[in-house]
Parts: C-alpha cells; sequence; structure tokens
C-alpha cells in the first residue's frame, strides 16, 4: 500500500480492509478450483450420458474401442447394450438397465451443474465484496495523495 | 514489523501462526474425511436401493471386482465407521488447538499491552 494515512485508526482500518481483501481472494481460488473440478466432472458426465445413448443404436457385437489411458485403445465388441455399470463412488459400481443408467447420469448431470451454480454465484458475491473493499483502500489513496 | 518487536512477542507470534497451520490443515483432512463419509454414505443408499442380488462391481486399483451385496454393504458400513471415528479424533484436535490458540493470543494481547509507548 502506498497510503500513509494520518491516523493510528486509519491505519489500523486499512490493515483490517486488507486482511478481509486477502481472506476474500482466498475463499475466491478455492471457489474457482471447485468451479473448474465442477466443469470437468460436467464433462465426464456427458460423455457417459452420450455413450449410453449410442448403445441405443448399436448392435450387439458392434466394433469399438475402449480407452485404456494416455489416448490408448484396445479393440473389443460389445457384449451388452441392455446394460450398463456405473460407478456410485466408494469404489462400488452397480450394473443398471442402460435407460436406468442414463436417468441416473442425467440426475447427477443435474446436481452437479446446480451446485456448480452456486458456486458461481458464491464467486460472484466475493468478487463484489473485493471490489467494493478496493474502492475503499483507493479513497484511503487518493486521500493520502491529497494531503502529501 | 517484526524487527522492532520483543523476542518473547516474537516467538509468541510465531507459535500463533503454527497453530495456524495446524488448524488449516486439520480443517481440510476434516472436510476431506467429511467427502469420504458423504460419498460412502451415498453408494450404500445407492446399494440398498437394488435386490441382494443385483451385479455389483468393487473397484481395485483399475480393475473392478464382481462382489456380494451383503458382504459390500457389510465392509462399506465398516468403514464409514472408523471414518466416522477419525473425524471424531480430529474434531477434538481442532478443539485442543482452538483453545490454545485462544490462550496464546489472550498472552500476546497481554505482552502487546505491556510494550511502552513509541518515543515515550
Amino acid at each position: 500500500m502506498s497510503s500513509d494515512p494520518s491516523s493510528a485508526g486509519g491505519e489500523e482500518e486499512i490493515r483490517r480492509l486488507v486482511g478481509a481483501y486477502q481472506q476474500y481472494q482466498a475463499q475466491a481460488e478455492a471457489i474457482a478450483q471447485q468451479v473448474s473440478l465442477t466443469q470437468m466432472t460436467l464433462h465426464g458426465l456427458d460423455s457417459a450420458i452420450q455413450a449410453v445413448e449410442a448403445l441405443d443404436s448399436a448392435p450387439e457385437g458392434q466394433e469399438m474401442l475402449v480407452p485404456i489411458g494416455s489416448g490408448s485403445f484396445v479393440y473389443a465388441k460389445l457384449a451388452s447394450k441392455e446394460r450398463v455399470v456405473l460407478n456410485v463412488g466408494a469404489g462400488v459400481s452397480i450394473e443398471k438397465p442402460a435407460a436406468e443408467a442414463k436417468e441416473s447420469l442425467k440426475a447427477r448431470k443435474a446436481e452437479v451443474a446446480e451446485a456448480g451454480k452456486k458456486m458461481g454465484e458464491m464467486l460472484n458475491k466475493i468478487d463484489q465484496e473485493m471490489a467494493k473493499i478496493q474502492s475503499v483502500l483507493s479513497k484511503y489513496d487518493m486521500g493520502t495523495e491529497q494531503v502529501v | 514489523m517484526s524487527g522492532e518487536l520483543p523476542p518473547q512477542i516474537q516467538n509468541q507470534l510465531a507459535q500463533l501462526q503454527q497453530l495456524q497451520q495446524q488448524a488449516q490443515a486439520v480443517i481440510s483432512q476434516k472436510s476431506q474425511i467429511e467427502a469420504l463419509i458423504r460419498e460412502t454414505d451415498a453408494a450404500l443408499k445407492e446399494l440398498e436401493k437394488g435386490s441382494d442380488d443385483a451385479i455389483i462391481y468393487k473397484s481395485v486399483g483399475e480393475l473392478l471386482f464382481k462382489a456380494e451385496k451383503p458382504k459390500l454393504v457389510e465392509e462399506l458400513k465398516e468403514r464409514k465407521d472408523m471414518m466416522d471415528l477419525r473425524l471424531k479424533t480430529m474434531s477434538k484436535q481442532e478443539e485442543r488447538i482452538q483453545s490454545r490458540f485462544t490462550q496464546l493470543q489472550d498472552q500476546l494481547k497481554q505482552s502487546l499491552g505491556q510494550i511502552p509507548p513509541k518515543g515515550g
């Protein structure tokens, strides 16, 4: 800070505002990180929904490539288009009929999207608070310049 | 600024910072455990929706092993109990750190009050 406020009270207030600003900044960074994780999850869910939907039109025995990581694939043939194994967390996966699996994935996507929306709203509020603090701090700066 | 402070106060400030870091680490571990408990609860709920002979897999590394529902439910419940216990331990640890922090903060306030005013 370039300001050199004349009163001890002013200095104390600036310190408090800077502290609050830094706290908001840390919160905003943490939330932004969560938002980007949410976007990745949404992308994954979209891919899964697309794949389950594609099963509808694929014949059993359809030749396909199954990803094994790092952009590598192995050859496979579709053994069943009616059943999908869905991860439900905690290292557990459950076999479900394709239609039910699709609904579960869509419900999960809606939940994640809602959480992402709430996080976005929180980020906006934090941004507003940070802007308020910035404006108060800049007044202190201007006041000091006038004094100097 | 800390260069102008007496060594005792500098020491108290350093201890406060250390406690703050410890508290942050405990809080972060607690939130990780809470997230795992929520995930386990959700998985148990999903498992309970299906019949006992539902086809279920358990992930072991990158592999999925076929599992029996009652056994897996039991395993998840045990895992959850352990996590609940760990959470309680972490909460107690957090309380201890918090109380030490408050105590040290009061001591620091007292010490700061004893510093003679500048230029006096």
